[in-house]
């Protein structure tokens, strides 16, 4: 998949893009502001983002997620407080809660290149949270 | 008193004089209005301090959060960069801890309730992330996990011990030809339990993984109070972790 990473703590953004490449994926783009993302966008050919909600200019990544999926790029966010996210996620794919794993994110980017490429018939790992698993921790535990 | 046309000619009256009550009266109003005013201010004051210690705490939470993803990041990279293998070992074994301690964190405040931490939920992402990640169909994963909600001072112990039972029973799994993995978290008779029950042929473990592995999981039982047992009957070995549950941990 052609990737983009918005995401301002660089070192994470740097570790994550590792990471993404080391599963066989390109990262095509990095942004840390809001700003930075319609240039990425308009070189086209994304296939998928990572999107983290507080961005170098504020909380504006639900505004880009609003973008992407306006787009029809899929995307998740990552993030440290997904208590912010929308109910409806803006349109995410879901959400992996920082800090995560090593394992958790190879997990849910086996799940995002699955479904990505049209395979809808597996199941989310535990590490991506999903906009119904909210709903559900909200009004149950 | 009338005479004999009817007209009144005297007439009895009483007068009381009740300024006073009706002062005090006045006087009772305004205290009670004085009382009520300075409740709601003093309840905006309270709903302010609380307002601001929830962002505190959220903040804080998130700076931990944070560092603790920074230095998962760090210790990353350095694996990225070393191509000696035994250190390679060394630094993801670091690393693993680093992320049991992160889930932790990550989780503690995911539930309404701040001073409690669901050991179960943890054992049961922590299984089945670190089974799926290996990729390895001859390790197979069962689970008898139900919500075992411990004080939140115990998250960390409590989580590196499943981390440590999880994690060596998965190593000796992909050491030999795979194996069966169950995993056990519930209460069982005012006891809390945490088993973790594998097969596969014993190997000889690195010297090194397995003496921090051992000195990880004496510690975080010493820390909470519980007990280890391990038995091991052929190919098959069980290690029990209880820990009596205070009645006061558990309001359910």
């Amino acid at each position: 998949m052609k990737v983009m990473i918005v995401e301002d703590e660089m070192l994470l953004a740097m570790e994550l893009e590792s990471e993404v490449e080391a599963a066989g994926h390109a990262v095509v783009g990095m942004a840390s502001s809001s700003a930075q993302v319609p240039d990425i966008v308009r070189d086209g050919g994304l296939e998928f983002a990572f999107v983290d909600i507080h961005l170098q200019d504020g909380p504006t990544g639900i505004e880009v997620g609003r973008m992407l999926s306006g787009k029809g790029i899929p995307y998740i966010f990552v993030s440290g407080n997904i208590k912010k996210l929308p109910p409806d996620f803006a349109g995410a794919l879901g959400a992996i809660e920082k800090p995560y794993t090593m394992n958790g994110m190879a997990n849910a980017l086996a799940y995002i290149d699955a479904v990505v490429s049209g395979d809808e018939g597996r199941l989310p790992p535990a590490s991506l949270v999903l906009a119904q698993d909210v709903g559900y921790r909200a009004s149950g535990r | 008193m009338r005479d004999d046309d009817g007209d009144i000619i005297y007439f009895f009256a009483s007068q009381l004089d009740f300024t006073n009550i009706k002062s005090k009266e006045a006087e009772l109003a305004a205290a009670r209005h004085q009382a009520e005013a300075e409740v709601a201010e003093r309840t905006d004051d309270l709903q302010e301090s609380l307002a601001a210690r929830t962002l505190l705490v959220h903040e804080v939470d998130h700076r931990v959060k944070n560092n603790l993803a920074t230095m998962a990041s760090i210790v990353k990279m350095q694996v990225r960069l070393t191509e000696d293998e035994g250190q390679r070992h060394a630094l993801l074994s670091v690393l693993n801890r680093i992320e049991a301690i992160s889930t932790v964190q990550r989780k503690l405040f995911t539930t309404n309730d701040v001073e409690r931490f669901d050991i179960g939920d943890f054992a049961r992402e922590l299984a089945t992330d670190l089974v799926e990640a290996i990729k390895r169909d001859d390790i197979r994963l069962t689970m008898d996990v139900s919500p075992v909600l411990v004080p939140a001072v115990k998250a960390t112990p409590l989580s590196l011990i499943v981390n440590e039972l999880v994690g060596d029973a998965v190593r000796r799994g992909l050491a030999d030809g795979g194996g069966e993995i169950h995993v056990v978290v519930r209460r069982l008779n005012g006891h809390f339990l945490i088993r973790v029950e594998d097969t596969s042929e014993p190997v000889e473990p690195d010297p090194a993984s397995a003496e921090l592995g051992r000195r990880m999981l004496e510690a975080s039982a010493r820390q909470v109070g519980a007990t280890i047992e391990k038995t091991m009957e052929g190919r098959r070995s069980i290690v029990d972790v209880t820990l009596l549950v205070e009645n006061k941990d558990t309001p359910q």
